[in-house]
């Protein structure tokens, strides 16, 4: 069998599973838990072995499956992916930290109402990642963007029965859909004025530029959302706030997703258009801003929360902060590296939080006693009142979540509400005004 | 006329034998009145004898293409809602708007079209009867100007060119302003029709003081669009091109106007019918980029807008049959008695939503592409009102799924199984389509 063909399975396989456990579960067969726990464990196996093969075979690999949407001569949507060593090595990653996580989880949701749900969306977070990580289309990436989106907000508000689940679930998918404007935009923009949605060409500014001399313009707008799409998904600053209200799903997605894998896509969505954004210095600027003032935010807010999750959470930004300062700097495998260390260690930490207490009080392997955590050196050279001040903003979020709610959401809301009495008015003659509950207070 | 048979038209040959053996079925099992169950199959029938007698172009194909499709979601409609949970009137009326609208859908008389367009009012306007006054008047108020419009071009028409009737000669109607000035009552008849930003206010009336049917949704604007798209469009492309960015800002303001109002509904079914509201806008900017993929994906989404919002208003309907009004102050907590449900909702929200791997998304796809070629700002625009339908539908789903219900469901208030068989079969085909668009993507380009 080919590289090709091998690549193409890898990707098709997941699918396939999932279809047929889709089936099950809709045709309402008893299905068991050892179905999803030993399938998926079968499909990271097999993956693991091709993605091994392929990246020690040392190629890389471009795939080009059959036109998914086409009408002939007039419109194309080309399903394009290339396979590198170097991000066969994040694909290996997410493999293995899947299987831990399958494993944990099998304990963890035992009994569980949700456990086929659960594992139902680990199964296509299983299929979207290579998508993201190997598209070598903006088309493509899009798809792989989208569903590990959705099966993230559905694993935030995984306990249905509680109403705050339900609040964050909605919260990040408003970040999200945001967000995901800059990456569908920046598709069609893509099409618009390069006529091409191949990232490999795309990654070609000046050649672009000097082929389509009437839309060189739309470059500089195709980076900025670019960049825009990755802040959603890296909680980069000013949308930081979701992550730490995305810690209400099951301990094992809040590992998966937000301290290891999909919280690193932003970066990893950066590196993948590396050569278009730093193609504009301004940019370069952009995303090493932004980058620095999201790291020390992040740092300086987990220092101050007293949940374990919390703190992984922020420290998670923190790290893929760095990971986007990097890209901004012009690294490229060191962001790699640093996606799947970063990505190793959170796991490990996310999995140990729920015995942080047992830890530091009896577990002889870890410190005794409650853990101290000094201010940081420079922070301790500021004066006390000045200290106490940058506290008490740090414990807030420093307002990030009042500025989206009152200076943005509520406003907005309010001049909506208001158009629709007066719609109200004007359609059926009624004078009270309605309100629609928007934060997790109303709700 | 072309006789003969093409390969080509198997598509329409399938659905409407399912369709035929459906109505057989709930006569037969469930008790439907047989006057509900015949119409659509009629409908259907008369669309495939439509599409197989006449060579195929756009002018032919579309008025049998949309029938077929309201055909099929009416009869599913039919299956999902229990025959206590609407009433016979309501489901009459809507039966009533199928049946004038289709014959409306099949003639290329001008004034034959305008005649049924004027007598599919009747059967909305009978929902009113005895109802909320004020709505009512609103919802003639909207009309009479629809008409008054219709009948302005219609007369600008006769004077132009005397003895026009004939839709599919429109290119041969003499060039200049009085011609224009049909062209923009023909808009503004299709706009109100259509229920498109600002003359939007009757159908709102209609749903929020009626039990207005469901399928009615559908036909109500669908004759604006085939109006839009038989007969002021090719004026509109002749005789004022450089209107065609203000026309497509109007689209995109009514997408965005619609979405946002969807956000801050207290009723969840107003916030699906907002929804829908702005998809149809966008089916008008797709129209209006003149594109060849552009009008494929309209027609495209047009199914698949058609079928989600069956699907989702067949549920909200049912689901407020059984537990009353359902509004956004609370969480409902639906999903534990009613797993099924809950499920298939989500299902058909999130195709609502266009998630990869269903149809909206291959459509929305196309749509924004032709939109984006022709006037980058507008497609951003659009984008940006499909992400706020996306979180509107996904509160939908939040609102009444989640939480825990104070009061105890009877766990058996849940999808029976022909529902489960209807609503199974347009998820199917929102899925399967979804996952291979192509080939549904070049049947439907045919007509285009």
């Amino acid at each position: 069998m080919s590289s090709s063909a091998l690549f193409a399975t890898a990707l098709l396989l997941p699918l396939g599973w999932l279809g047929v456990y889709a089936l099950l579960l809709l045709a309402q067969v008893r299905v068991r838990e050892a179905f999803p726990v030993v399938g998926l464990k079968a499909v990271v196996g097999i993956l693991f072995l091709i993605y091994g093969w392929l990246a020690l075979a040392g190629e890389s690999i471009a795939l080009a499956l059959p036109r998914w949407l086409w009408i002939p001569r007039v419109y194309e949507f080309p399903l394009e992916l290339s396979f590198t060593p170097a991000l066969g090595a994040a694909g290996l990653a997410m493999l293995l930290i899947v299987a831990v996580l399958v494993k944990y989880s099998e304990t963890y949701l035992h009994k569980e109402l949700g456990f086929h749900r659960f594992f139902f969306l680990f199964g296509v977070f299983v299929g979207a990642f290579p998508l993201v990580v190997f598209a070598d289309n903006i088309d493509v990436l899009f798809v792989g963007w989208e569903l590990i989106g959705l099966t993230s907000v559905l694993l935030i508000g995984f306990y249905e029965h509680r109403p705050r689940p339900a609040v964050h679930s909605w919260w990040a998918m408003s970040t999200y859909r945001f967000c995901d404007v800059g990456l569908l935009a920046g598709t069609a923009i893509a099409h618009y004025a390069a006529h091409t949605s191949n990232i490999t060409l795309l990654n070609r500014p000046a050649e672009l530029a000097l082929a389509h001399p009437e839309h060189a313009g739309w470059l500089g707008a195709l980076a900025l959302l670019i960049f825009f799409a990755s802040l959603g998904k890296a909680a980069q600053l000013p949308f930081t706030s979701w992550i730490a209200r995305a810690m209400e799903g099951p301990t094992p997605s809040s590992a998966l997703y937000y301290g290891a894998l999909s919280v690193g896509l932003g970066p990893i969505l950066l590196l993948k258009f590396q050569p278009l954004l730093l193609h504009f210095p301004w940019m370069q600027a952009l995303i090493i801003g932004v980058g620095a003032s999201s790291a020390l935010y992040a740092y300086l807010v987990s220092k101050t929360r007293s949940d374990a999750k919390g703190i992984l959470a922020y420290s998670a930004v923190f790290e893929v902060s760095l990971m986007v300062v990097e890209v901004g700097l012009g690294l490229h495998d060191w962001v790699i590296f640093h996606f799947v260390a970063n990505a190793f260690l959170r796991v490990f930490q996310f999995l140990r939080s729920m015995n942080a207490i047992h830890d530091f009080y009896e577990n002889p392997l870890f410190f005794r006693g409650a853990p101290h955590h000094p201010a940081p050196w420079l922070v301790r050279r500021l004066p006390r009142a000045l200290q106490r001040r940058l506290y008490h903003r740090a414990m807030n979020g420093f307002g990030l979540d009042w500025f989206w709610l009152n200076v943005v959401v509520r406003p907005w809301l309010a001049m909506w509400r208001n158009l629709n009495s007066l719609e109200n008015a004007l359609a059926l003659g009624e004078r009270r005004r309605e309100r629609a509950p928007i934060t997790e207070e109303d709700a | 006329m072309t006789w003969g048979y093409s390969r080509d038209n198997l598509e329409f040959l399938l659905p409407w034998a399912v369709l035929t053996g459906l109505c057989l079925f709930l006569y037969r099992r469930r008790g439907e009145k047989i006057c509900l169950l015949l119409p659509p199959a009629m409908a259907a029938a008369v669309a495939v004898l439509k599409v197989w007698l006449h060579t195929r172009d756009v002018q032919d194909g579309v008025g049998p293409f949309f029938l077929l499709i309201l055909s099929l979601l009416h009869l599913v409609i039919a299956m999902v809602l229990d025959a206590r949970a609407t009433s016979f009137a309501s489901k009459a009326a809507g039966l009533a708007g199928l049946v004038l609208n289709g014959f409306a859908y099949f003639t290329d008389n001008l004034f034959v079209f305008s005649l049924f367009w004027v007598l599919s009012v009747i059967p909305m306007l009978a929902i009113f009867r005895g109802g909320h006054v004020h709505a009512r008047r609103v919802f003639l108020a909207h009309h009479l100007l629809s008409l008054a419009a219709l009948g302005g071009a219609l007369g600008l028409l006769q004077w132009i060119a005397p003895g026009f009737s004939d839709v599919t000669q429109v290119r041969s109607l003499p060039q200049g302003p009085p011609t224009l000035a049909v062209a923009l009552l023909l808009l503004v008849a299709c706009l109100i029709r259509q229920a498109m930003f600002p003359f939007h206010l009757w159908f709102k009336a209609a749903y929020k003081t009626r039990p207005f049917p469901l399928s009615l949704g559908f036909y109500a604007g669908n004759l604006g669009f085939i109006l839009f798209s038989k007969l002021a469009l090719p004026l509109l492309t002749r005789e004022a091109s450089d209107l065609f960015p203000y026309a497509m800002a109007c689209g995109v303001f009514s997408a965005l106007y619609f979405a946002n109002m969807s956000l801050v509904q207290s009723r969840l079914r107003s916030t699906v019918f907002y929804v829908m509201l702005s998809q149809y806008a966008m089916l008008y900017c797709g129209l209006e980029s003149l594109t060849e993929f552009g009008r494929t994906g309209v027609l495209f989404q047009f199914l698949t807008v058609g079928c989600c919002f069956t699907g989702l208003l067949a549920i909200l309907y049912l689901l407020e049959w059984q537990v009353g009004e359902l509004r956004s102050g609370r969480f409902h907590g639906l999903q534990a008695a009613n797993p099924q449900l809950s499920i298939v909702f989500l299902l058909f929200a999130l195709a609502g939503m266009a998630l990869p791997a269903t149809m909206g998304f291959a459509g929305e796809d196309m749509i924004f592409h032709a939109v984006i070629e022709r006037h980058p700002v507008v497609g951003l625009g659009l984008i940006i009102a499909a992400a706020i339908n996306g979180i509107s539908l996904f509160r939908v789903v939040c609102f009444l799924f989640r939480g825990k219900r104070e009061d105890v469901l009877d766990p058996a208030v849940d999808l029976t199984r022909w529902q489960k068989a209807a609503l199974g079969m347009i998820l199917a085909v929102l899925f399967f389509f979804g996952l291979y668009p192509s080939w549904l993507v070049q049947q439907v380009h045919t007509y285009v």
